[in-house]
């Protein structure tokens, strides 16, 4: 899968200038995480956008609270991820009475699970980024700005009708990215 | 050989973007062949992933509001812990305290300051108690 390092500062700066409580420090911090621990909630947890933002609200505060417990023995993406997994079993568990099951999926959906899931979405935006500037203007469209075919097409003033095919070709690269032929 | 579907046609079927009869066509296949029903496995993952709700502007400018609120209050309650003349100046002043860290002065928060600003100057491990329990319970 397409990986890259994000921009500006290292996780390490990050972390010892958050244990200062630098304010910037944090923003760029929790902003590099925000959309992993957005998608935990909403792939990992089936949460709707208004629940995942609670989750990931709380999140950020936790680990704010809890940023000098990191000892740096794991990756900390994956320590967000279980701060954030945490976090959304706790928010379904304050919405449910106790009495009441948990549907099924939320049940079955063990952490593995949930953070795998997540990491599918980060791994398509990640390889997002490294498409052609027209895949990336008529995917981001099409499916994080849910326009029509026909704004689409005035937007990037293209016949309506080769829309579809340029987003399929468009997913097509975007799939090679993501699963490179052996 | 086996015939296999391009895959632009298999994630133009699932975008629904192929004409219906071609589309029908394609569907049969993909119940027949493995291999086609596997990349159209991983289109559908790549789709849902694309389909995951995004964040907002507005939610993203709340969560920085709220963490800025909660840094600064760290920093304040370290203040606390440390400097003797803070403590007095809490005690003297707890709203004017937090405007000087521009944290919001909540009822809650001023209320549970004033009580920790009352603690006597030798009960410094009652202070972190209390600071501590302010810390985790805001």
């Amino acid at each position: 899968m397409t990986q890259s390092r994000a921009p500006g500062p290292a996780d390490e700066e990050l972390l010892r200038r958050c244990l200062a409580h630098d304010e910037e420090a944090w923003t760029i911090l929790v902003d590099r995480y925000a959309g992993y621990i957005y998608a935990i909630a909403t792939r990992g947890f089936g949460l709707a956008a208004d629940q995942a933002d609670e989750v990931l609200q709380e999140t950020a505060l936790s680990l704010v609270q809890h940023l000098p417990d990191y000892r740096g023995s794991g990756p900390l993406r994956a320590w967000i991820g279980t701060v954030a997994a945490n976090a959304a079993r706790q928010y379904l568990r304050r919405q449910k009475p106790p009495a009441e099951p948990l549907e099924a999926d939320v049940v079955d959906a063990s952490q593995e699970a949930a953070i795998a899931r997540a990491e599918e979405v980060s791994a398509v935006r990640t390889a997002l980024d490294h498409l052609s500037a027209e895949c990336r203007a008529v995917l981001s469209q099409a499916f994080y700005d849910h326009r029509r075919y026909a704004e689409i097409a005035a937007a990037l003033g293209i016949p309506e009708g080769t829309v579809a095919s340029r987003i399929a070709r468009c997913l097509a690269r975007l799939r090679g990215l993501l699963e490179p032929p052996p | 050989m086996e015939n296999h579907i391009p895959e632009e046609d298999i994630a133009l079927t699932l975008i629904g973007g192929m004409p219906p009869a071609e589309a029908r066509l394609t569907e049969a296949h993909l119940a027949t062949c493995a291999r086609c029903a596997a990349v159209a496995t991983s289109y559908r993952s790549i789709l849902g992933a694309l389909g995951a709700p995004q964040l907002s502007e507005e939610a993203r400018r709340r969560l920085h509001d709220r963490l800025r609120q909660r840094v600064r209050l760290r920093r304040f309650l370290d203040r606390l812990l440390t400097d003797p003349a803070w403590q007095v100046e809490v005690r003297r002043d707890t709203r004017g305290a937090l405007e000087q860290y521009q944290i919001e002065p909540t009822p809650q928060l001023v209320a549970a300051l004033q009580e920790i600003s009352r603690v006597p100057a030798e009960g410094e491990g009652q202070i972190d108690e209390r600071v501590n329990k302010l810390w985790y319970g805001v």
